[in-house]
């Protein structure tokens, strides 16, 4: 499977090695061990974490240090498989537990099929748009240049190197003290200062308690996550308009929502930051992001458009396709439209054939739409708005369902599986690209390892499930160690949508806002501002600290300086954060 | 004052985004306002308390009765602001129930269920317990030490399909307490004039913005530094024609050099440079431009890692790839 080269003299020495079989085994097994540890603690405490960072760090460790054969772009392939296993958690449990909490005996087989059809579509879907967001609009996808610095670091000299690993020291000592209660340590709520939690400083609460006026509906905490940092760091000036967002959701919306009485009666000024986003700037910023997401896609249809036809030819004169074949990926949407089909066919009480072909066919095509949104997003901000896309998703397929919960499930799960593959792919694309590594190899790597997450994942959550009701009586949620709080939140919106208060109008003004936005000239403006306001601002005030930071030094050293020097710091924040998370995620699974 | 006057879009767009954003918002609030006739009767209830005097006050919920209706307008009010919904929990009979959503927890009289011993206890099931007479014993962790039977019920907001309706009939249940939301009417809603202000005020702004977008880059087209990206271009491809034509006789260490110096050089600044090339040429020729431009980039990165990687052949040969692409396209930027 190793490639074989050619120089203009004549054959090679030796192959370069890319594709080869350790990489590929390193990739599914550290996958599939990330997946099944980042799936146990998701469902405790809520979020996931990426691994194509730990992944790549890893590779090294294996690759080059154990086995003493890794090439760079070897490396990039067993983090793009180990990525690729590893990502669908996020979309699984944002989903699935929820039949669980509603008391829905979940299908094994048509849930794998169902989520497995999403992890295909969402790799095929994501290619023909590679050439317009990594190759023309350069956006940044933090992670990817991240992951691209770490392979890179042999090669980028001692001081690049030792910058980077300042930045993976940096992140993981400020970070271990947010987590280090798991090992019974004290964290920074110990140090008794007011505001102070664990992982969060309210800097209102603080100025407060120092006697400085504050008002109690300005919420204004941060995040102790160096992460964020980072990827503001990588993003630079364009990530600015982020904190404005943030700011216009908690400084002017909630605020101005208190003060004017449009919360329910009896909210506290402290806590009318937090209702005001869940009633009004969340579903407001998901129509932001639609109507941003929409523009941006007629925007670039000439350019997919463009690189469809370029995967259509022939290749000429040996020289190597960019992407894999459109027919493989027209093989690959029949496929997972099919599995689609026959989940939705078979979930559906009473459903017609043609009643789920148009689920499965709403489906296919929101996943397209959903996968283009959350690429863009995580290549401007790095952020993935999939629950909201999950919460959106849920309620188009209630609707179509006359409010069945399971199919609406089932295809919300595979949107989300979906949409995590294309946010992935894309970060590991871009890494491909600051690598030399070759976009196709990449993308067929990915096909096939996609299909192994959701299998590991689902049978993580079923093991779960089962370990739980025998022990608390209930599957997940309330009384038991796996809340599931995004499931429990999912739980949420359909018992509202089910009652009738779906935020449709908001989501509509949002759409409109949005793609006035984006058509201003500043590219992806109504999907920065919609993901901003849909964001906590305690992870986008790091992130807008950041900006700010890269937009000084750029003026006062230089861009070169900057992107030679800062980048690799902020990669290092944004891998230390990962692989301590990964840590303690492992000891969570071992400590039960 | 040129500048002044760019950033006269910019300004209105900010303040039109907040404008529409709050008057968005405002369509979520839980009340209306209801213009009221004198001494007539509502099905509408007081979203907030109301002043009637010195003494006397309407409480939020109190109906607005003739009687109040009256009152206030004796008193100078001819608006007042009322629940939206007016009642966000209705009792209907359980015939009627499917498809609603409960509004509350409801218990199945009868009906028991065991939570075995080892369930984390929280402040939900506590107070369930409490309302049941029943007390939970509970180990240093929090959890229940013995099984605990409780009273079996339906969770607030389950949705009432057939199974969840044929366990309340068969449990004697005739009637459900359910919510009712309230429904978005483009007429109640008080904001949408400053809503559609806002959204043409925004549009006004977009139009602007794109005016002067199109006069910057006639004038930055007619300038040098389109000429100067070009430059960039053409230096970048000789260089790696120039190269590729004497690898064979360079070390690892020295292709290395050499293409991460045309990396970190001539090709960092085209790209930094390129949102230029769109502007002034449109997407079909930035296209035609950035399709070869960026494979060739991507080999030299190629090179870049083959050379760290002591394959000075892999090198050579993506050297050698990157120069004819490099080529098309110096060779395809617009004259």
């Amino acid at each position: 499977m190793s490639d074989s080269t050619s120089t203009p003299g004549g054959p090679a020495k030796t192959p370069y090695r890319e594709i080869t079989p350790a990489a590929i085994i390193f990739g599914v097994l550290i996958g599939v061990v990330m997946n099944a540890a980042i799936t146990y603690s998701g469902l405790k405490i809520g979020f996931t974490i990426g691994g194509s960072a730990i992944a790549a760090v890893l590779g090294w460790g294996v690759l080059r240090g154990i086995l003493r054969k890794g090439t760079i772009v070897e490396n990039n392939i067993a983090q793009t498989v180990a990525s690729s296993v590893n990502t669908s958690n996020s979309g699984v449990i944002f989903t699935l537990p929820v039949l669980f909490l509603l008391g829905i005996q979940l299908d094994l087989v048509w849930a794998i099929a169902a989520t497995t059809a999403g992890a295909i579509l969402g790799v095929a879907f994501i290619i023909p748009t590679r050439k317009q967001m990594i190759e023309f609009e350069r956006l940044r996808f933090p992670t990817g240049t991240a992951v691209a610095a770490v392979l890179r670091s042999p090669g980028a000299g001692v001081q690049k190197a030792r910058i980077l690993l300042a930045g993976i020291a940096a992140s993981m000592i400020v970070f271990f003290f947010t987590q280090s209660d798991i090992l019974g340590l004290a964290t920074y709520a110990d140090l008794g200062v007011t505001g102070l939690s664990k992982d969060t400083l309210n800097i209102g609460a603080l100025l407060s308690s120092l006697g400085l006026p504050w008002p109690r509906t300005f919420d204004l905490s941060i995040a102790i996550a160096p992460f964020a940092l980072g990827a503001g760091f990588i993003t630079g000036r364009p990530g600015l308009v982020v904190l404005a967002g943030g700011l216009l959701a908690y400084f002017i919306v909630a605020p101005v929502a208190y003060e004017l009485s449009w919360l329910p009666n009896g909210t506290e000024p402290e806590m009318a930051a937090n209702v005001a986003r869940g009633m009004m700037s969340r579903p407001l910023g998901i129509g932001l992001l639609m109507g941003g997401a929409l523009i941006g896609l007629l925007h670039a249809l000439p350019a997919i458009s463009s690189a469809m036809g370029a995967m259509r030819k022939p290749t000429a004169g040996g020289v190597e396709r960019d992407e894999l074949p459109l027919k493989v990926l027209g093989g690959a949407v029949i496929l997972a439209f099919l599995l689609l089909f026959a989940a939705a066919k078979s979930t559906i009480a009473g459903g017609s054939v043609g009643q789920a072909a148009l689920i499965a066919a709403v489906g296919t095509a929101w996943m397209w739409f959903a996968g283009i949104v959350i690429a863009q997003c995580a290549g401007m901000t790095d952020w993935s708005p999939i629950s909201g896309m999950a919460l959106l998703t849920v309620m188009i397929c209630l609707l179509m369902t006359d409010n069945q919960v399971v199919p609406a499930v089932l295809i919300g799960a595979a949107v989300c599986v979906a949409i995590t593959e294309c946010a992935d792919m894309m970060q590991d694309l871009k890494t491909g690209h600051l690598v030399g590594g070759s976009p196709r190899k990449q993308q067929t790597l990915e096909l096939f390892a996609a299909i192994l997450g959701p299998a590991v994942c689902i049978l993580v959550v079923i093991l779960l499930a089962a370990r739980n009701t025998q022990e608390f009586g209930v599957p997940f949620g309330p009384g038991t160690d796996s809340p599931a709080p995004q499931a429990e939140a999912l739980k949420g919106v359909i018992d509202g949508i089910r009652g009738g208060d779906a935020p449709i109008p908001l989501f509509a003004m949002g759409g409109v806002m949005g793609a006035l936005l984006s058509l201003s000239g500043l590219a992806g403006l109504g999907v920065l501002v919609g993901l901003a306001m849909y964001l906590p601002l305690m992870y986008l005030l790091p992130y807008g600290i950041g900006c700010l930071i890269q937009m000084r030094l750029s003026k006062k050293r230089g861009a070169a300086w900057t992107e030679n020097m800062g980048v690799p710091f902020a990669a290092g924040l944004i891998v230390g954060e990962g692989l301590l998370g990964i840590l303690f995620a492992g000891i969570q699974v071992l400590g039960g | 004052m040129i500048t002044m006057k760019n950033k006269i879009p910019d300004l209105l767009l900010v303040v039109a985004t907040a404008t529409a954003a709050l008057s968005a918002s405002s369509s979520r609030r839980p009340w209306r306002e209801l213009d009221f006739n004198a001494g007539q009767d509502y099905q509408e209830f007081l979203a907030f308390d109301l002043s009637l005097g010195e003494q006397q006050k309407a409480s939020e919920g109190t109906r607005l009765s003739a009687e109040l209706t009256t009152q206030l307008d004796a008193l100078g009010f001819n608006t007042v602001r009322v629940r939206n919904p007016a009642v966000p929990v209705v009792t209907v009979p359980i015939e009627e129930a499917a498809g609603e959503v409960l509004a509350e927890a409801l218990p199945l009289p009868g009906q028991t269920e065991t939570l075995p011993k080892g369930r984390l206890v929280d402040a939900a099931l506590e107070l369930r317990a409490t309302e049941a007479g029943v007390t939970l014993t509970t180990d240093d962790r929090g959890k229940l030490s013995q099984a605990a039977t409780l009273p079996k019920r339906i969770r607030s907001s389950a949705f009432l399909d057939a199974d969840n309706l044929a366990e309340l009939s068969s449990a004697g249940v005739t009637e459900v307490p359910v919510k009712r939301a309230a429904a978005f009417r483009w007429g109640d809603w008080s904001g949408r004039w400053a809503f559609l202000i806002s959204v043409f005020v925004m549009t006004c702004a977009v139009a602007w913005k794109r005016k002067l977008s199109v006069v910057d880059t006639a004038a930055a087209s007619s300038g040098s530094s389109l000429e100067t990206l070009r430059g960039l271009l053409a230096e970048l491809s000789q260089s790696v024609s120039s190269l590729s034509e004497r690898a064979a006789g360079m070390s690892a260490e020295e292709l290395h050099a050499e293409v991460d110096a045309l990396l970190q050089g001539p090709a960092y600044n085209f790209v930094e440079g390129r949102a230029l090339l769109q502007r002034a040429a449109g997407m079909g020729a930035f296209a035609l431009v950035m399709d070869p431009f960026s494979r060739g980039e991507r080999q030299l990165s190629r090179a870049w890692s083959a050379s760290v990687d002591q394959h000075e052949d892999e090198a050579r040969a993506s050297i050698a790839k990157a120069a004819p692409l490099l080529r098309e396209a110096s060779e395809a930027f617009p004259s």
